[in-house]
């Protein structure tokens, strides 16, 4: 990893976990939790290798998958979206992603059964990358959409993903801690630099 | 048959205005206080570390059930109608108005003067100061006049705000901590703000303030209850006299069965909206026009302030997320001295991520992945963008406010109320002037700290709306007296927000507390002073 401690991003990471378990466990008890489609790990594993930067070696990519896939196992479709100033309207949340999300994966490794005999989470990087780009040809815009509003999976993968403090943090190689509580004392100070290779 | 109460001070709302009203008479006179509120309670202190989680991961409405179905009003800038009210997740912003906006019409022959002075609101600013924990940098006296220090040591600068200081003042413009009911230290049972960074819409911690403090504190007394989930649809004046007699409202939980609400003395904190229209509604007999309403202007002349928002591109690096809902400001414009044609705003300076967010396509149109996606967004953060903005007070037409729009019903049968603010002739043709002189602003500053304006917007609402209930010494020119006692009604006051005569040009929470406490010192006249010990 350049510039970024992996035992640190993978703390950081691993941080959000137990958050969304928390909401978990809310959620639960009000019936709500989605109860979406199941994403194939190993393809979104091999997606998420050739869409996540790779300075997250090997750990950091299987904990970003992993804290992806509590936080959409924790969707809850249709929740009263945040209200604030400057409308009077009320909004909501999309349907859960996960069933469209989930065939787009399977079609991935579908077409790439077809093209080469292999599973997609068995081609080699390039080859993943490729038919990983003939699919998000028609994905619109620059800029990531939140999440949840992605049209393809691995958008939505990189749009949760680049939203986390550790990512922010990974960008300026700095302990910026956005989002993150943290006393008064250190504000003053420049964020300090993460550390070297682990 | 109606359900009836009765007590002391019928306090109807129990947002920010309501919370200043009850806690200080509560503290200073015997007397029984109800409060009554339409909407439901809000999300308990321990709750809201997960509920700011999830607005964070899925952006939720951090305020469960924050709303009641059916109050929609066209041209509402918030739905929130909880205990609480807007209060819960305001940003905790707390600038005083400036001396000026309390003579507006002899300093600039513009809008109308206030019959308070700044001077005579000041202690009732401190005291506001004091219930929020408000936490302030004091600015340069003569910008920024104060009786007494703030409660509490300012939040401190970031980083990025100290860069962004001496970036802004190479412009001659003095800029310090914006002050903030956010406790810098612990506070009365508050905690010290953490920076969550999502002080709007919610404070995991409780560091800022929301009256649900007060209101928990004042449900440990025997002299005090709140009601939720109860709206007042009328209030009644008694046979044969001006005195306001009872209030009538719906349980929610039982609307067929309505409660009649008895006291000594009812105020209505409302906020600048549903204030107004609670008078409206409740028209009839003596009172065809509503209740308080002989001069005819309740729901009239409410206005707030407009924006302009600047993104700057800076010539050094910031690192934002360090504390990103905290700023800097200035009144420098809030207090310009004469003019040869009327401008007054605020100015207040964020860390900003606008044109530096990760991206998965660049300009090219071509795909960022893996490590692209990474490498793309590095070089776009070498240098920081500053996010700038200034508020510039809007002086209303008369009827700039509410009507009841009787093809819209509440669901207990009433008209909603239609909100439209109109500018008054010289506020709208001031418009583009304000405008373009506030972008002025912004390339000076770029120019003098180096930099570039990438970006010049105006939002499309008014914030921070005040009005409809004005205040003035003349019972045929504004509704109440300057301590929101009605004209028309001895035991009927009006607080906060709807009393104001304008909304100038900042933040007007603390404003609306101010008064609010001001006129609290006078409702307490009327119960007996609390026993010593």
């Amino acid at each position: 990893m350049t510039g970024l401690s992996r035992r640190t991003f993978v703390q950081s990471v691993a941080t959000t976990v137990p958050l969304l378990g928390a909401a978990c466990s809310s959620l639960d008890s009000a019936g709500a939790a989605a109860g979406g489609a199941a994403l194939d790990r190993a393809t979104l594993g091999a997606m998420a290798e050739s869409v996540l930067p790779s300075e997250l070696q090997p750990d950091g990519i299987d904990q970003t998958v992993a804290a992806f896939l509590a936080w959409l196992e924790s969707y809850d479709p249709v929740a009263e979206a945040d209200h604030g100033y400057g409308t009077g309207e009320l909004a909501y949340l999309p349907a859960d992603p996960a069933p469209a999300w989930a065939a787009q994966l399977a079609a991935l490794d579908l077409e790439a059964r077809k093209r080469t005999g292999r599973a997609f989470a068995e081609l080699p990087a390039d080859a993943r990358r490729d038919l990983l780009e003939r699919h998000l040809v028609r994905e619109q815009g620059t800029g990531f959409p939140v999440p949840h509003e992605a049209g393809h999976v691995a958008i939505g993968l990189m749009a949760w993903f680049y939203a986390t403090p550790a990512a922010t943090d990974l960008c300026y190689r700095a302990r910026i801690g956005k989002e993150t509580c943290r006393d008064l004392g250190g504000v003053v100070e420049q964020p300090q630099p993460l550390g070297e290779r682990a | 048959m109606a359900r009836t109460i009765e007590t002391d001070l019928c306090i109807i709302g129990s947002g920010i205005t309501a919370a200043m009203v009850a806690e200080h008479v509560a503290e200073h006179r015997d007397a029984r206080i109800l409060v009554l509120e339409a909407g439901d309670e809000s999300v308990p202190l321990g709750e809201r570390g997960l509920r700011r989680q999830r607005f964070l991961d899925y952006g939720e409405n951090a305020w469960l059930h924050d709303h009641v179905d059916g109050m929609e009003v066209a041209g509402i800038q918030s739905r929130t109608m909880q205990v609480g009210g807007q209060a819960m997740h305001w940003g905790g912003v707390t600038p005083r108005y400036s001396p000026e906006d309390f003579r507006v019409r002899s300093l600039y022959g513009i809008g109308d003067d206030w019959p308070v002075s700044y001077q005579d609101l000041d202690p009732f600013y401190q005291e506001a100061e004091e219930r929020l924990g408000v936490s302030g940098a004091q600015g340069p006296t003569d910008l920024d006049p104060r009786g007494q220090p703030y409660p509490l040591p300012p939040l401190p600068l970031s980083w990025n705000l100290e860069q962004l200081k001496t970036w802004g003042e190479k412009a001659d413009i003095p800029f310090w901590s914006q002050p903030s009911a956010k406790a810098s230290q612990p506070w009365r049972g508050r905690a010290a703000c953490c920076r969550s960074d999502t002080c709007a819409p919610i404070c995991p911690v409780g560091a800022k303030y929301s009256p649900d403090f007060t209101w928990n504190a004042l449900r440990q007394t025997s002299q005090f209850s709140l009601i939720p989930r109860t709206l007042v649809r009328r209030l009644v004046p008694a046979e044969g006299s001006s005195q306001i007699a009872h209030a009538v409202a719906v349980n929610r939980d039982s609307p067929d069965d309505p409660v009649e609400i008895r006291a000594r003395t009812f105020v209505v904190a409302c906020g600048y909206l549903w204030s107004p229209y609670l008078l409206l509604l409740s028209a009839g007999g003596r009172y065809p026009g509503g209740i308080a309403n002989s001069s005819g202007l309740v729901g009239k002349y409410i206005t707030g302030h407009r924006n302009v928002v600047g993104y700057v591109k800076l010539p050094f690096k910031l690192f934002p997320g360090m504390n990103a809902q905290h700023s800097l400001v200035t009144k420098h414009f809030m207090r310009p001295g004469p003019l040869k044609r009327y401008l007054r705003h605020d100015l207040r300076i964020w860390e900003s991520t606008y044109a530096r967010e990760p991206r998965f396509r660049d300009e090219q149109g071509r795909l960022l992945l893996g490590d692209a996606t990474m490498t793309d967004w590095r070089a776009r953060t070498t240098d920081g963008v500053a996010r700038l903005r200034g508020y510039y007070d809007v002086h209303p037409a008369k009827d700039s406010g509410i009507v009841l729009d009787a093809s819209r019903r509440t669901p207990w049968g009433d008209p909603l109320p239609r909100l439209t603010l109109i500018d008054g002739d010289a506020s709208r043709e001031l418009r583009g002037y304000s405008e373009e002189s506030i972008e002025g602003v912004f390339r000076r500053m770029a120019r003098a700290g180096g930099g570039e304006v990438l970006r010049v917007r105006q939002d499309a609402f008014q914030d921070h709306p005040a009005g409809g209930c004005r205040m003035g010494d003349d019972p045929s020119t504004s509704v109440v007296d300057s301590w929101g006692r009605t004209h028309d009604h001895e035991n009927l006051f009006v607080v906060g927000a709807p009393t104001c005569v304008s909304a100038s040009c900042a933040n007007g929470t603390l404003t609306f507390s101010a008064l609010a406490l001001r006129a609290a010192s006078k409702i307490a006249e009327a119960f007996p002073e609390r026993p010593a010990g």
